[in-house]
């Protein structure tokens, strides 16, 4: 995967390796370090390259995007480095399932596969299979070079086979990179500083050229909002907002709202400016909360396990904090009670980009959620808002005046206004609101960012910042899922799917549904957590996770079903004379006749979600695509179906009946069971 | 031979003349009955429809209506939890049926087909729904009775004790009385008639139930004929709740509302009688001293107006069918395959299967899962029993498989999952009995159905499979029973349709050679799919990942031992057990089929070893194992064949020395087939695999069947391995543990020091470092080279219990 944001203790590392590097003028050659997972990928495009990790030979490139945010769109070349790490000494052959592009894939520097536009006939079709290379147990340097074509989309996916029957993707597992190369360190920095700028809203004060525009083409984050003021006054708690406002980071330390107020006058500023915001009241009031009995706290408990909202947070009665995490406990403070439950509910009402998800809740359900947070923290006084008109005027007057204008919205004339990103050399990328210690009559935004962080700023100014105009889908989806925790449930729970491996099983239209919470069933109805929603990123963050793994963001219409086809799949998925399928997954109405300690998924959902070439991969052999799976096996190493019988025992065939009949999804008419 | 099945009715009117007419007959009245509940329900044209079909048509397939009984489970409407856990659901003939109780020797429901509101508007049903794993496969649930309940009796002693108490004396409600008060003995089958045999305090019964119609009634009828009594004898016949008796003459009417239930008896001798206890309990009563006598029991329920059709009824002298010569066959058309030799092989070439078509499809529709198999003493002819409960007899083994003939031998019973032939004479194992099967008029079918040992408990349970069937070198038997899994897989029992815990849930038992007694060798087993006895009498079992089985074992069984699983028949709390021989991963066997000792010197280099199945991963292996410290461990190899359906019986034909193994598909397993018998045939060409494995105090030994090249198996390139644990609970199943860090999932590398081939170049010694006692380790090897030059790649997985 593209490296997500990493840690600051990752890229202080690095920093200090670069440093090191730099010191010794040893740029040339990388220190060895212990491998990481994955390979370096480096883009380049006339003089502009960028270095990232990637997860394996895979790239897809729209017509018209760029491979990277660092280089611009048009041509490009790609080229993959690292270890192929085997297991054991073997003979594997390579090809590239889709092509659009030309690749040359070197082994232990020997030429492996050359194949360019010329000798693809079809960019949709495999190549013809590499002769055996003899693979040594342990690492084999492996390099991959990719060109892009002169035109259109540019798409390479590589598979490897031991026998040349069962072709699959190279185990990504055995993929790995030196962490410490020059090179992505560099890029790590720049990368670091860019994302460090679009998650903190630098451009909505200094707003690079071309913006607004920019925020529908550029980096997505661009159109990132901020809470919105509305009714704020009712939604929230006075006496938290003027903490809050004085001090963002006091109240939260991975806030990226900065201190505006500066000097002895700050408290008071801030007083003024939450009696201001008090005001503001209205909207849409929420049904008060029932009164919550031990049954709804223990409803509540349960849901908060079942949401596993200690993934991400610090829950008020949590004995071991982590300080990564959001803490809760000043819930009371913040939130008036029938407000808490409204927030749960639709984080999003009032900041589309919250990194909060969206989970499907019932009111009684968030209800009881917000009774249980509630119920274990600290209650606080609630002092009232001055009611000074003239006190109140002066919030209003700072609110106008102090930026919160150019980042969260309020029908209100901004009368801040700041220079745009051009003024700013990177020698000026300092001082002010990037100033290690902020003069003490500074004005400035303060934002506390530590050395590292300042460090990857600094890079980042260095550039071009070309890249804020650019978006490379994949790299979105990465630092996304990273910014969004998905791993802390794809990853961590029991039988949840690995979010690495989803931008290559699902179609990205599914997962886009399934993001934006339009999907209502629930695909394993034995796991008791729930898939939230994450609406505002859902179509950025499906094309981008499909691209990482080399499918396009738009999957390519399929011709029509093959009617006959599907009478034989039916049969193929039944117990009599076929797979059994229905043994453990249902099919549309039909529930499964004997699930056994393994559920499936229902088979009519299949089509509409499933990759047909991870469909294929997983019906030939789900134990090498998921090791714990407990489906069985039925096809063998050869690749032959046990089904002699059925469309002459030839097992393309019979799983492409078996698709065709998946492709009618909730129509499929169910086989029969025993009777 | 032909593929369309041919109508159960053709077969009904060549066999059950008298009552194919009969059937007719009670279909008219069910079309009168259709049509009063139509007109009430709508205008619709449904009656007509709904009464063109006899119960036989319209029901589902999957029970069968031309055999005259199926054993189950059997659930009855009243009284309240009316279930014969070994039930025999009859067909007596004029749409009536009635149950008997093997445990309990009591008859506890008799019914008539009845109508039932269908989806297609009234429907005529009878006999037993096809509820239950056996049947229409859903986990939970047993056969019901469907139709009209005439008569029940609720779960007691069909026979008084000495003392004429009914008291049930058993420690559990599940298995039979003692063997002092009765004893049943088995059932003679003759064309549509059965007649069963038991003893009550020692005096012979022999019992023919059936039925008789006149005028639209519809009665019972249990033709008795005894021995001379010793002592008194008493039965129950029923009890009618809420009713009050009356003795009319002969004649004795339990009337309860508008309905009443009326019993006599035909040509008993003096001093037999019904008699009615306190709690409407209608008894028969046999006085000591009772001659020799045939006498019947008519039983009768119907509206108390109609009460004078009674009468009639009871008219006529008793009978009996003879059934010492056995009956007319009940499936003389044989099934003609031809089998498939070579059709897989080992890459070496020296193992192929040959598929022996199974008999499918067949003229009765029957489902061919094959749960045991075995050899007849000639080699040329095999028995096989199915899930469903048919024994099927293949002929024409021979080189060439070029025409198979199978035959029905028996059929109805109850869950046959193991078959063991002595003296050519055929056992089963079931969930009631071990039964064995006798062919008196030598006409190729069975006609006594002899129970051998019905020691075994049952509870209503889906999940109580009785699993395979050997005998050691004095004769014993061996068999297993799964505990009471609940549906879904994880924990036993709690009652209903997941069952209850009893004496033998998870047990390994021992039978004697004569049938006399069962005795529990060994506990602590889930779900063993079959197990194995070596020519010294040692007994191993396979078993099924899930609740206290973290991944499927092979146990080497110690008399006495427990093996495992908490909470079934053992006890309780037991937290040390015997580890197994070894633990295989999921991919390797995620559900254990039965073991086998190559006796035969034709198959190769293995005479001596062991050899075991999956039925969930449908393989072969080689068990290579050592005893350390006083334990056995070891792991497998194994034979890269493919099998038309699962792995699962493995057994030596003893004539021509080659392995065979029948397998069947039921769920957890990637069989292709329902069913399948292949043979594992020696082709005579080199082995070259890997026979032997020891660990020593640093290094791993693989001894292979064949020298290898010194430079290929000295170089640590060519291996590879991995080793992690796992951790016993009551979840199902485990994770996979690392070793260095017990609470990560998944698993360590192996770092191979060096490899040594011995001077024999046969045995490579891999040392480890690290090496210790680990539940789970992978050694693989690809590239090795034999002496001839041929290259080799397997994988070995193997458990180290101790290190010596």
């Amino acid at each position: 995967m593209i490296p997500s944001l990493p840690t600051r203790a990752f890229l202080l590392s690095l920093l200090t390796g670069l440093l090191a590097v730099c010191a010794s003028s040893a740029l040339a050659q990388a220190p060895a370090a212990k491998p990481e997972p994955g390979l370096l990928l480096t883009h380049t495009s006339g003089p502009a390259t960028d270095t990232a990790v990637a997860p394996n030979l895979w790239l897809h490139v729209a017509a018209g995007q760029s491979a990277a945010p660092a280089l611009p769109a048009g041509k490009f070349t790609a080229t993959w480095t690292g270890a192929l790490n085997a297991d054991l000494r073997g003979d594997f052959q390579f090809r590239t399932e889709v092509l659009r592009g030309s690749l040359k894939l070197e082994i232990n520097g020997t030429n492996i596969i050359e194949v360019t536009a010329a000798t693809t006939a079809d960019s949709a079709k495999p190549s013809a299979p590499s002769k055996p290379v003899r693979l040594s147990k342990g690492a084999n340097l492996l390099k991959a070079t990719f060109t892009s074509p002169d035109s259109g989309d540019a798409f390479v996916r590589v598979q490897w086979s031991e026998k040349g029957i069962l072709w699959e993707p190279i185990t990504t597992a055995l993929l790995t990179h030196n962490p410490a190369d020059a090179a992505l360190a560099k890029s790590t920095a720049i990368r670091a500083g860019r994302d460090l700028f679009l998650e903190h809203r630098c451009a909505k004060c200094h707003t690079p050229a071309g913006s607004p525009a920019l925020a529908a083409t550029g980096a997505p984050e661009l159109a990132m909002d901020a809470p919105d003021l509305a009714d704020i006054g009712s939604r929230r708690h006075y006496a938290w907002l003027a903490a809050w406002i004085l001090d963002p980071k006091s109240q939260r330390a991975v806030a990226h709202m900065p201190r505006t107020l500066h000097g002895a006058n700050a408290p008071a500023d801030a007083n003024a400016i939450a009696a201001f915001l008090a005001t503001l009241t209205g909207g849409p009031a929420p049904a008060l909360p029932p009164k919550a009995d031990a049954e709804a706290l223990d409803s509540g408990n349960k849901l908060l396990e079942v949401l596993h909202c200690a993934g991400c947070h610090n829950l008020p009665d949590a004995t071991e904090k982590d300080a990564k995490k959001i803490s809760l406990t000043h819930l009371n403070a913040k939130f008036p009670p029938p407000h808490l439950a409204a927030f749960i509910k639709n984080p999003g009402a009032h900041y589309a980009w919250t990194h909060m998800p969206k989970f499907p809740l019932t009111d009684e359900e968030a209800h009881q959620i917000a009774a249980a947070l509630s119920s274990t923290a600290p209650m606080f006084k609630q002092p009232g808002p001055s009611t000074d008109p003239a006190v109140i005027a002066r919030g209003q007057h700072l609110v106008q005046t102090t930026g919160c204008l150019n980042c969260h919205t309020l029908k209100l004339d901004n009368q801040f206004k700041a220079k745009p990103l051009a003024d700013f050399a990177a020698t000026r990328w300092q001082s002010g609101c990037l100033a290690e210690k902020p003069a003490a009559d500074s004005a400035a935004p303060a934002f506390a960012f530590n050395a590292e962080e300042r460090a990857a700023l600094q890079a980042f100014a260095a550039t071009d910042r070309g890249s804020l105009t650019r978006h490379a889908p994949s790299e979105f989806a990465a630092r996304q899922a990273k910014n969004l925790q998905c791993a802390s449930c794809h990853g961590q729970l029991e039988g949840f799917p690995l979010i690495d491996v989803l931008g290559g099983k699902l179609k990205p239209e599914w997962i886009a549904s399934l993001l934006k919470g339009e999907v209502a069933d629930k695909m394993r109805p034995w796991i008791e957590h729930r898939m939230p929603a994450f609406p505002a990123r859902a179509a950025l963050l499906a094309a981008g996770l499909a691209q990482t793994h080399g499918f396009p963001p738009v999957t390519p219409a399929e011709p029509p079903v093959k009617m006959p086809l599907t009478t034989i799949g039916k049969k193929l998925v039944s117990s009599d004379g076929g797979f059994s399928c229905i043994a453990c997954h249902g099919v549309a109405e039909m529930a499964p006749v004997q699930v056994f300690e393994a559920p499936g998924i229902n088979l009519a959902f299949s089509g509409a979600r499933l990759q047909h070439t991870w469909f294929l991969r997983w019906i030939r052999n789900p134990l090498r695509v998921e090791p714990t799976t407990k489906m069985p096996v039925y096809f063998d190493e050869e690749g032959k179906s046990p089904l002699a019988d059925i469309l002459g025992g030839d097992a393309d065939q019979q799983l492409d009946a078996l698709w065709q009949y998946l492709r009618l999804g909730s129509k499929m008419p169910p086989p029969i069971p025993p009777q | 031979m032909s593929t369309t099945p041919r109508p159960i009715a053709l077969f009904s009117r060549r066999h059950f003349p008298s009552r194919r007419h009969v059937v007719q007959s009670a279909v008219l009245l069910g079309a009168v009955a259709c049509l009063a509940a139509v007109s009430v329900l709508s205008a619709a044209d449904a009656p007509a429809k709904a009464a063109k079909k006899s119960w036989k048509e319209t029901k589902s397939t999957l029970i069968q209506s031309d055999f005259p009984y199926q054993k189950a489970c059997i659930g009855a409407k009243f009284p309240a939890n009316n279930k014969a856990n070994k039930g025999i659901a009859m067909i007596l003939g004029n749409e009536a049926f009635m149950c008997f109780d093997t445990d309990l020797l009591r008859m506890s429901a008799g019914w008539t087909s009845g109508t039932t509101q269908g989806k297609g508007g009234p429907a005529l049903v009878g006999f037993i729904s096809a509820k239950g794993v056996t049947f229409d496969g859903s986990h939970g649930g047993h056969p019901e009775i469907s139709g009209e309940q005439k008569f029940g009796l609720r779960q007691m002693p069909g026979w008084a004790d000495k003392d004429g108490s009914f008291k049930d004396p058993r420690a559990e409600p599940f298995g039979p009385l003692p063997r002092t008060w009765c004893r049943w003995d088995g059932m003679h089958v003759v064309g549509p008639d059965l007649v069963l045999a038991y003893t009550v305090h020692g005096t012979k019964i022999l019992e023919q139930p059936g039925s008789v119609e006149k005028d639209g009634e519809t009665a019972f009828v249990r033709t008795f004929k005894i021995d001379a009594t010793k002592t008194a004898l008493t039965m129950a016949v029923c009890e009618v709740e809420g009713a009050t008796a009356k003795a009319d003459g002969p004649h004795v009417t339990l009337t309860a509302g508008e309905l009443a239930t009326i019993a006599a008896l035909g040509g008993a001798p003096a001093g037999v009688t019904l008699a009615v206890t306190a709690t409407n309990r209608l008894v028969l009563n046999i006085p000591a001293g009772t001659p020799a006598s045939l006498f019947k029991l008519v039983l009768w329920r119907g509206a108390a107006a109609s009460a004078d059709k009674f009468a009639a009824l009871v008219a006529g002298a008793p009978a009996m069918v003879d059934y010492s010569k056995g009956g007319p066959k009940h499936w003389p058309e044989p099934v003609i395959t031809t089998g498939v030799l070579a059709s897989t092989s080992t890459p070496d070439g020296a193992y192929v299967t040959d598929m022996l078509t199974p008999p499918v499809p067949n003229p009765w529709n029957r489902r061919v899962r094959f749960g045991g198999l075995d050899f007849f003493s000639d080699g040329k002819r095999a028995a096989l029993s199915t899930w469903d409960g048919d024994i099927w007899i293949v002929s024409g083994i021979n080189e060439k498989l070029d025409k198979l003939t199978w035959t029905r031998f028996a059929s109805g019973g109850f869950e046959t999952l193991g078959l063991k032939i002595v003296d050519d004479v055929i056992y089963t194992t079931g969930r009631d009995q071990i039964t064995r099967y006798l062919d008196s008029n030598h006409d190729g079918e069975a006609d006594y159905y002899e129970n051998f040992n019905n020691e075994i408990t049952s509870s209503p349970g889906f999940h109580e499979f009785v699993f395979d069937l050997h005998t050691d070198r004095d004769g014993n038997f061996y068999t297993a029973k799964a505990g009471p899994v609940k549906g879904g897989g994880r924990g036993f029992g709690g009652g209903g349709g997941n069952g209850d815990v009893s004496a033998h849930a998870g047990s390994l038992l021992k039978i004697d050679k004569y049938g006399e007694k069962l005795t529990v060798y060994a506990t602590g087993l889930r779900a063993p799919n079959g197990i194995g006895v070596s020519p010294e009498g040692q007994v191993t079992t396979g078993d099924n990942e899930g609740t206290w089985v973290p991944m499927c074992p092979i146990n080497w069984v110690k008399p006495g031992g427990f093996h495992g699983v908490e909470d079934l028949a053992h006890g309780k709390d037991v937290k040390s057990f015997i580890p197994p021989l070894c633990w295989l991963p999921k991919n390797w066997d995620n559900s254990g089929g039965g073991q086998a000792w190559v006796t035969s010197d034709k198959w190769g280099p293995f005479k001596g070893e062991m050899l075991h199945t999956s039925y969930g991963q449908s393989s072969l292996y080689l068990v290579v194992k050592e005893e350390v410290n006083g334990l056995m461990q070891g792991g497998v190899v194994k034979f890269p064949l493919k099998f038309t359906s699962s792995a699962m019986r493995p057994r030596f034909n003893p004539v021509d020395g080659q392995l065979y193994n029948a397998g069947l598909r039921g769920w957890q397993s990637n069989a292709a087939k329902e069913g399948g018998l292949d043979r594992i045939r020696y082709t005579g060409k080199p082995v070259q695999m890997v026979s032997g494995l020891k660990v020593t105090k640093s290094a791993v030994a693989l001894t292979f069947t064949t020298a290898l090249d010194k430079a290929a198996a000295e170089d640590l390139q060519n291996y590879k391995g991995e080793r992690w644990n796992y951790k016993r609970t009551s979840n199902y199943g485990s994770p996979e543990f690392s070793v260095a860090d017990p609470e990560k999932k998944g698993h360590d590398k192996l770092e191979f020091k060096s490899a040594k081939l011995s001077a024999d170049g046969k045995t490579v010694t891999l040392e480890i470092v690290g090496l210790k006692p680990v539940m789970q380790q992978s050694i693989g090897f690809s590239n090795l080279k034999t002496a001839a030059g041929t290259t080799l790649t397997a994988q070995v997985m193997h458990t180290i219990n101790a290190i010596p």
